[in-house]
């Protein structure tokens, strides 16, 4: 009863922000008056010096990180938000829809091929799979985009063909795994997931007010500022907890296990998941780890990092409810090992 | 907090128009290299371009009332702007790098061992660059007591231990953003029995060899002079992904 009671305490808005806000003021003042703080407090100058390393120096490399993924993902977003509202304004799902397949499981085929003409990392997609449902395509339709969007387009492409120029397999291997995985899980989301329970309550009314809006010069504006700022607050808090697990977790807990086949595969799993890397660059990044994990494990990063890595759920959530991020997750997860394992012993 | 108003969207607009800046503030300032690579350089600043006019052109013909809430949480957003303006860009700590996996240039991953003849012609000492950027597309070989003069700091590795007569000599990489930035590294013979305490900055002249380390044949330099140094004014190397024409047209400067 008690911990319900502190439960719904801390569900209040004003108290849970407000503590994490306190701490992140404290950080900053403790960063900036560090001396000042600690001269109240202690009076041991080596024991205070190695407080303020002990602090300051994480403290530091956190802000570098979350910066550095804000820095590089917002281009991205700009340009995806930007033809999020070109659809919205200028493309006719009518028109579309005539040079779609009729067959569902086609037409969820073709849908995903969409990415190659984008050129953008995941954080760029998101904003365009929500367009493309506002238009009217299906949940089935804007997730096999959505999954698949950053590995088959051509920068990504011709990226990892470059870095893996002595197995030129591993990219065909990723696409074409990338384009199974996006559609096979896209079938179970709408499979076992309600119609209604697909989208988040805020995605719908968003859905609903815009097909009622003037689509004028006017309100293109407005929905470029509503989509930029519902997009951005997620990456943050996607970056943040990225940048925290890259210095609050030992590295040897991930790659100690790198030796034994399926852990190793499990193992490049988890990396994806917390480094949260832009598609167009993970293959110079995968690169490193060839020659102490298997080709087979490499692959999983590659195939599983750009469709569920944290930032990437940070962002799907936006737009998809908690049940179906974790569908998607499963689906990927369990098909990405399987696929890694897999290769592991073909090559 | 501001709920559904006017003031909530000039707020939320002014945060966005504020991260938008902060790009182009980073440019300015010679900065934005410490966060991302220089290749994304005028992508970021396009963009940030493009989003700052369109959310300019928002708040002065689309200020009307919007659905948008500006919450309690979205204060961290404020707090998080004004520290990356407030505190000075940094580039990582060692103590964040020497987390990571070195990236190490062994044989077995060259792949190149014995099968490309076609070497580069040396004509000074091969700088960092030969170490991050051109190790990777030539056969090892010809490498072999080549001269180098080459500025890294000391770092150890739990995974790739070393035997008592060699350190690390670690330079930190990126190949996108700070986030995927890793540390590569070469063995360095220790000459006299002298060592170096970790995270120290030292300049290595020596001869590149092959030798095998712990069972796998390395890249390894045989030091003829080692000298400690400051920190090195770059604190990143950027991953360049085209094999280069020629070395004689790299950068040879002494970093």
């Amino acid at each position: 009863m008690a911990l319900k009671k502190l439960v719904n305490v801390f569900k209040s808005d004003f108290i849970f922000y407000g503590v994490v806000l306190a701490f992140f003021l404290c950080a900053f003042v403790f960063f900036w008056e560090k001396r000042f703080t600690l001269n109240l407090i202690l009076l041991n100058e080596t024991k205070r010096n190695e407080i303020i390393e002990r602090i300051s120096v994480p403290f530091g490399d956190f802000l570098t990180l979350l910066l550095g993924i804000v820095v590089e993902a917002l281009p991205f977003i700009v340009l995806g938000v930007a033809v999020s509202v070109i659809i919205q304004r200028f493309v006719s799902v009518k028109l579309m829809s005539r040079h779609l397949p009729k067959n569902s499981t086609l037409r969820g085929f073709v849908v995903s091929l969409f990415g190659i003409f984008m050129p953008v990392c995941e954080c760029g997609n998101v904003p365009v799979a929500r367009s493309l449902v506002m238009k009217g395509f299906s949940a089935r339709e804007s997730i096999t985009f959505l999954l698949a969007a950053p590995s088959v387009n051509l920068v990504t492409i011709i990226v990892t063909l470059e870095a893996f120029n002595f197995n030129r397999s591993v990219a065909v291997a990723r696409v074409g795994l990338t384009l199974l995985i996006a559609n096979i899980t896209a079938y179970v989301v709408v499979k076992f997931i309600h119609s209604n329970r697909i989208f988040t309550k805020d995605f719908k009314a968003v859905c609903d007010t815009n097909k009622s809006d003037k689509h004028d010069t006017k309100s293109s504006l407005s929905l470029f500022r509503s989509e930029m700022w519902l997009i951005f607050r997620m990456l943050v808090i996607g970056a943040a907890i990225a940048a925290a697990s890259q210095v609050f977790i030992p590295r040897e807990i991930i790659t100690e296990i790198g030796s034994n086949l399926f852990l190793s595969v499990l193992a490049m799993l988890i990396l994806a998941f917390v480094i949260s890397i832009c598609s167009s660059v993970d293959s110079f990044f995968a690169l490193a780890y060839v020659g102490t994990f298997s080709l087979g494990s490499i692959l999983t990063f590659l195939v599983a990092g750009p469709m569920v890595d944290i930032k990437m759920l940070a962002l799907m959530k936006t737009t998809y409810t908690a049940r179906v991020l974790v569908v998607i997750t499963g689906c990927v997860a369990v098909m990405a090992v399987i696929a890694g394992v897999v290769f592991s012993y073909v090559w | 907090m501001f709920g559904k108003s006017k003031g909530a969207v000039f707020i939320i607009t002014l945060i966005l128009i504020g991260f938008c800046i902060y790009p182009i503030y980073l440019y300015v300032n010679g900065n934005i290299n410490l966060y991302i690579h220089p290749r994304y350089n005028w992508f970021s600043l396009l963009m940030s371009m493009i989003g700052l006019s369109l959310l300019a052109a928002g708040l002065i013909y689309s200020h009307g009332r919007s659905k948008l809430r500006f919450r309690y949480f979205d204060v961290l957003l404020v707090v998080l702007l004004v520290l990356a303006f407030v505190v000075p860009a940094q580039p990582l700590s060692q103590q964040a790098i020497g987390k990571k996996s070195l990236v190490l240039p062994s044989y077995e991953q060259n792949g190149l061992d014995g099968g490309d003849s076609d070497c580069p012609e040396q004509t000074e000492p091969y700088t960092i660059d030969v170490w991050v950027y051109v190790l990777g597309y030539y056969d090892f070989d010809c490498f072999t007591e080549s001269d180098v003069n080459i500025i890294g700091f000391v770092i150890d590795s739990v995974e790739n231990p070393l035997p008592d007569n060699m350190y690390y000599l670690g330079r930190t990489v990126i190949s996108c953003c700070v986030i995927d930035a890793r540390p590569y590294a070469l063995p360095v013979l220790i000459e006299n029995g002298v060592k170096y305490d970790k995270d120290t900055w030292l300049r290595v002249q020596g001869k590149m060899q092959r030798k095998k380390v712990n069972g796998i044949e390395q890249v390894v330099i045989r030091p003829l002079s080692v000298v400690e140094t400051e920190d090195s004014s770059k604190p990143y190397e950027f991953y360049k992904s085209r094999k280069p024409e020629t070395i004689n047209g790299l950068e040879r400067t002494t970093d």
